[in-house]
């Protein structure tokens, strides 16, 4: 079941006053289905901010079509979604325990002190249940922010650089957070600039550039389809005069590393190994990283 | 209905925990106090002029605080970026603009209701009495203040706070002598203007029907149509302007 279905969106950001024109979207297409951790790429300025923004009612498409859960009303699917904004922003007048109290509320739940305090716990926050969030750190806002994404207990999550302001530890908090929500059914959708992450958690990413989607994909099948070469690594031979002729070659420790571009001179070079008597250690084809990917995206 | 109030509930809690308001009470409190200054040099007027300045203040305060508040709630929501976590919420325009609007009302009645209270017990403490009639006065003012409140709101969907303050300010003034605007063609001699003016008359808030301090300083009579005429006035006005606020509010986008 498709939980968001986008078609060709376009968004364009006039200026009243000086009759200018920015394109934030252009035509953008994506489609996530439920249940999974979709990741969100792209420079900055590429439209992800606008994308999300969007989805959740703040900005106004200029052209294209946005189904949510089908087709909903805004107000309707809004019941849906969670959302955290990016370098978010909260009522410094209350406390932890009164902001989440808050925005249950805005959900049509009513809260007891128990339950916000698991919400805030959930979070690294029961500590601050009573303290305002004026006092509260980056990071702590970081947190706080993800709580209230949840706490209507949407099925469609939507966080926008939510890792951003966090400390490894906090990062990790989050990410494993991200996890579990997603094996309790809820789908989430996720910008971010930390690439390892998106890598560590997504089943899909998109890749976004100049407001249009450059890529999307399962993340194994793209990164799949990016192997930069395989590697074999094995012993016992001392005279290595003759491979430098399947690829480049090193030897550290006493083992050799072979790094060879394709599948036939692969072949060629095991054979070569065995018919000198030399032990394969391990044969492995070595992946671009996201981050190699991306930047591919970007400069192609 | 639950989430007008739950929006309510903030507006109020944040206005009541900012220092700037609890500054301005204050002051409200000292120079009540201070109208002890004009027993001495009233000639016999001091009761007529302890009361005219009381009420004045409590005036002058309500419209204040309904300027200073109302007129940057909106601004404030954006540029602190609250707005993003609310309206990405299952929230509507209109809860979120009567929601404000509610919240923002709940605290001018319990500041109008501190200021009498206050007010009387300066009364009873420098003229040995406190004059009931003058609660009269507290109704009027809370049905004028809710409509100024719906003002403020409305002019702040689409204007700065600064321009919308003075705009506030200013029809707030002008609203209280409607009647001079209605006589203007005659007085100008020019007909033609009849058509234009009668639609300014008849769009702009008419604020007079909610001056009867003087009647009640006097102890005149009230009839009963004027304490109809300002619940009715006020509060249908006011819906009519917070519908036209959430639906200019609905045309906003928060980048």
């Amino acid at each position: 079941m498709k939980i968001l279905d986008i078609k060709s969106l376009v968004k364009i950001y006039r200026s009243p006053f000086l009759m200018k024109k920015s394109v934030g979207l252009d035509g953008l297409d994506l489609e996530i289905e439920k249940g999974e951790i979709y990741g969100l790429l792209g420079p900055n300025g590429a439209g992800k901010t606008t994308a999300l923004k969007i989805i959740t009612g703040l900005l106004k498409k200029t052209s294209g079509e946005i189904r949510l859960f089908g087709k909903l009303s805004p107000l309707q699917a809004r019941k849906q979604i969670g959302f955290l904004p990016e370098n978010p922003s909260f009522y410094p007048h209350l406390t932890g325990g009164e902001l989440l109290s808050f925005y249950a509320k805005l959900y049509n739940k009513y809260l007891s002190t128990n339950e916000i305090n698991k919400n805030l716990a959930m979070v690294g926050l029961n500590e601050s249940i009573n303290k305002r969030l004026d006092g509260y750190s980056k990071g702590m806002v970081q947190r706080i922010g993800f709580a209230q994404s949840i706490i209507g207990d949407p099925d469609f999550i939507i966080l926008d650089e939510p890792l951003s302001g966090l400390d490894p530890l906090g990062r990790r908090e989050i990410k494993d957070l991200i996890v579990e929500i997603n094996r309790k059914g809820k789908t989430v959708m996720f910008s971010s600039h930390i690439l390892s992450d998106v890598e560590a958690i997504c089943s899909r990413v998109g890749i976004i550039i100049n407001g249009k989607m450059k890529q999307v994909g399962n993340l194994r099948n793209i990164l799949r389809r990016d192997i930069k070469f395989v590697e074999i690594e094995f012993e016992g031979i001392n005279n290595l005069k003759n491979f430098s002729k399947f690829g480049e070659i090193r030897t550290e420790s006493g083992v050799n590393f072979l790094r060879i571009k394709s599948e036939k001179t692969r072949d060629k070079a095991i054979k070569e190994i065995t018919k000198k008597n030399g032990k394969i250690l391990s044969v492995a084809p070595v992946k671009s990283t996201l981050e190699e990917h991306f930047m591919r995206a970007i400069n192609e | 209905m639950s989430k007008i109030l739950t929006i309510a509930e903030n507006t109020f809690k944040e206005a009541i925990r900012d220092k700037v308001l609890i500054s301005i009470i204050i002051m409200g409190f000292i120079l009540m106090a201070s109208s002890k200054i004009f027993i001495p040099i009233s000639i016999g007027q001091a009761e007529k002029i302890i009361k005219d300045f009381g009420i004045s203040l409590i005036e002058i305060f309500g419209v204040l605080i309904v300027v200073f508040i109302g007129t940057r709630i909106f601004h404030q929501e954006t540029e602190r970026k609250t707005i993003y976590s609310i309206m990405s919420k299952p929230v509507s325009e209109l809860e979120f603009v009567a929601g404000k609007f509610l919240g923002l009302y709940y605290l001018i009645v319990i500041i109008q209701i501190l200021m009498f209270a206050i007010f009387f017990i300066f009364s009873k403490f420098y003229l040995h009495s406190a004059d009931i009639y003058l609660l009269n006065i507290l109704y009027f003012f809370l049905f004028e203040f809710l409509l100024l409140d719906a003002l403020a709101i409305f002019l702040s969907c689409f204007m700065t706070p600064l321009i919308s303050g003075i705009m506030t300010l200013l029809l707030f003034f002008i609203a209280h002598v409607t009647f001079y605007i209605k006589a203007l063609p005659q007085i100008l001699n020019m007909p033609t203007l009849s058509g234009l003016i009668n639609f300014i008359y008849y769009v702009l808030p008419n604020f007079s029907i909610f001056n009867i301090k003087a009647t009640v300083i006097y102890h005149l009579p009230l009839s009963i149509n004027s304490y109809i005429l300002a619940f009715s006035y006020s509060l249908l006005y006011s819906i009519i302007l917070i519908i036209f606020s959430s639906f200019l509010y609905s045309k906003k986008e928060f980048l």
